[in-house]
């Protein structure tokens, strides 16, 4: 697809209105797309497009979709402003110049960038540095071969683990919330919420066995 | 060990570890002992990378919140200027008995392990990798051929990673790659396997408690 065709149109709202952001409208030949963050399938498009290309007008959508959420997901986190739009800035800036890095058989758009800005205010709150596995590492112990099993495509798993989280029971998906966007161990949760931290583990585990079976059923 | 079927941990950490650390809210010395692992273990790392795509669907769930009209433009300003990249410090290889140590723990230690300054307890020698004001300590621990651990159990929550060697505890053996998890309601002691030195990446949370005849009168937590 060439996207030199395509232009981005912000129609007027009000910028510090929230509810206002789905107003963007991509055009293409003239017609309107639906709105980039309800499809991640574009969104994928995207930033291949940003990777391959180098294209700024798709990293400006891009950026339209993005940087509201990272910004929510900050402030989430206790950040405030003026540093959540340096952050902001910088976690875009990461995305524009690792764009290569993005494989959308591995993540969603929103779960690779979910990944940078995690990363990058563990960096700035904690000012450490996040241990992981080297891909490269000789002691690196590969994926076996499997025979190819039946996935469903990345694109997809946002919608249904945003389904099967809301059908979780109130306490799991709260632990959840909890765990992702308050920056708590599960220790620190349980010590907060005064439930044993075998409860706390418990329910963890069973969230997470829930989405994965969900995601296997739909597979 | 055989290259082509490489042995698998048997012994992981456990779902709260794990989102924890894929949530990023896993305090550093916790991180990278689950991260050492990660390296040992293809179905952890999966298990991560699905509660990854759990925190990206949360993502999409965040009430958005609009930045600063000048975001953008000093982020556009910004996209054609040459990052100025550093080269990586090249990481040494940090060598056990039984294989190198994994690279994150490997550039946090920075040198051959018997160019390591350890403290000697009997048959066992513990070097102090990190030590945190509130909670954690983390450290490495060579154990002798089958050295019995005095028996203890731990006021918080203690998690092994073993880098090299083995150990038994109760019914369980443990080898490189495996975490062991002991909390309060385990009184144990652990036996070395008596074919190696036993080399053990240990993170607590709390210190522990000796709990048999002589550790009793050592115990800092007995008043009488």
């Amino acid at each position: 697809m060439d996207r030199s065709c395509y232009s981005w149109q912000n129609t007027p709202r009000d910028r510090c209105d929230p509810s206002q952001q789905n107003a963007i409208s991509m055009q293409i030949h003239g017609q309107n797309l639906p709105n980039p963050s309800d499809d991640p399938k574009i969104m994928s498009e995207l930033m291949t497009a940003v990777a391959e290309k180098q294209d700024k007008q798709a990293f400006a959508v891009l950026f339209d979709v993005l940087a509201p959420r990272i910004s929510g997901y900050l402030m989430r986190l206790g950040a405030k402003p003026p540093a959540v739009d340096d952050l902001v800035q910088d976690v875009m800036l990461t995305v524009w110049r690792r764009a290569s890095q993005f494989n959308p058989d591995k993540a969603s758009v929103a779960t690779w960038v979910f990944t940078i800005a995690r990363n990058r205010r563990i960096d700035v709150f904690r000012r450490e540095s996040r241990p992981a596995p080297d891909p490269h590492d000789p002691s690196l112990i590969p994926e076996p071969e499997v025979t190819a099993e039946a996935k469903v495509a990345t694109a997809e798993q946002g919608k249904i683990l945003r389904e099967a989280i809301a059908g979780l029971p109130v306490e799991q998906a709260d632990l959840l919330h909890r765990a992702y966007f308050e920056d708590k161990s599960h220790s620190a949760i349980a010590a907060e919420t005064n439930l044993p931290l075998g409860t706390i583990k418990s329910r963890l585990r069973l969230a997470m066995v829930k989405l994965r079976n969900q995601l296997e059923y739909m597979a | 060990m055989n290259a082509v079927n490489p042995i698998l941990p048997t012994h992981h950490p456990d779902a709260g570890h794990l989102i924890d650390y894929a949530a990023g809210s896993l305090a550093e010395p916790v991180a990278m002992l689950v991260a050492c692992h990660l390296t040992f273990c293809p179905l952890c790392r999966e298990e991560v990378t699905r509660m990854e795509a759990v925190g990206g669907a949360l993502f999409e769930t965040v009430d958005p919140i609009a930045v600063s009209d000048d975001v953008k433009d000093k982020l556009f300003a910004s996209l054609d200027l040459d990052p100025e990249d550093l080269p990586a410090p090249a990481v040494p290889e940090v060598m056990a008995e039984d294989g190198p140590l994994p690279l994150p723990l490997a550039a946090m230690i920075g040198k051959p392990l018997d160019q390591l300054k350890y403290k000697k307890f009997g048959s066992m020698k513990e070097i102090l990798l990190d030590k945190r004001e509130d909670q954690y300590r983390s450290k490495l621990m060579s154990i002798d051929p089958g050295a019995v651990m005095a028996w203890h159990t731990h006021t918080g929550e203690e998690l092994s990673l073993v880098l090299s060697g083995g150990f038994t505890d109760g019914d369980q053996h443990f080898v490189r790659g495996d975490v062991a998890i002991a909390g309060p309601e385990e009184n144990h002691s652990p036996v070395a396997d008596d074919d190696g030195e036993c080399l053990i990446l240990a993170v607590l949370d709390a210190p522990l408690k000796l709990t048999g005849t002589f550790g009793r009168l050592l115990n800092p937590f007995l008043k009488y």
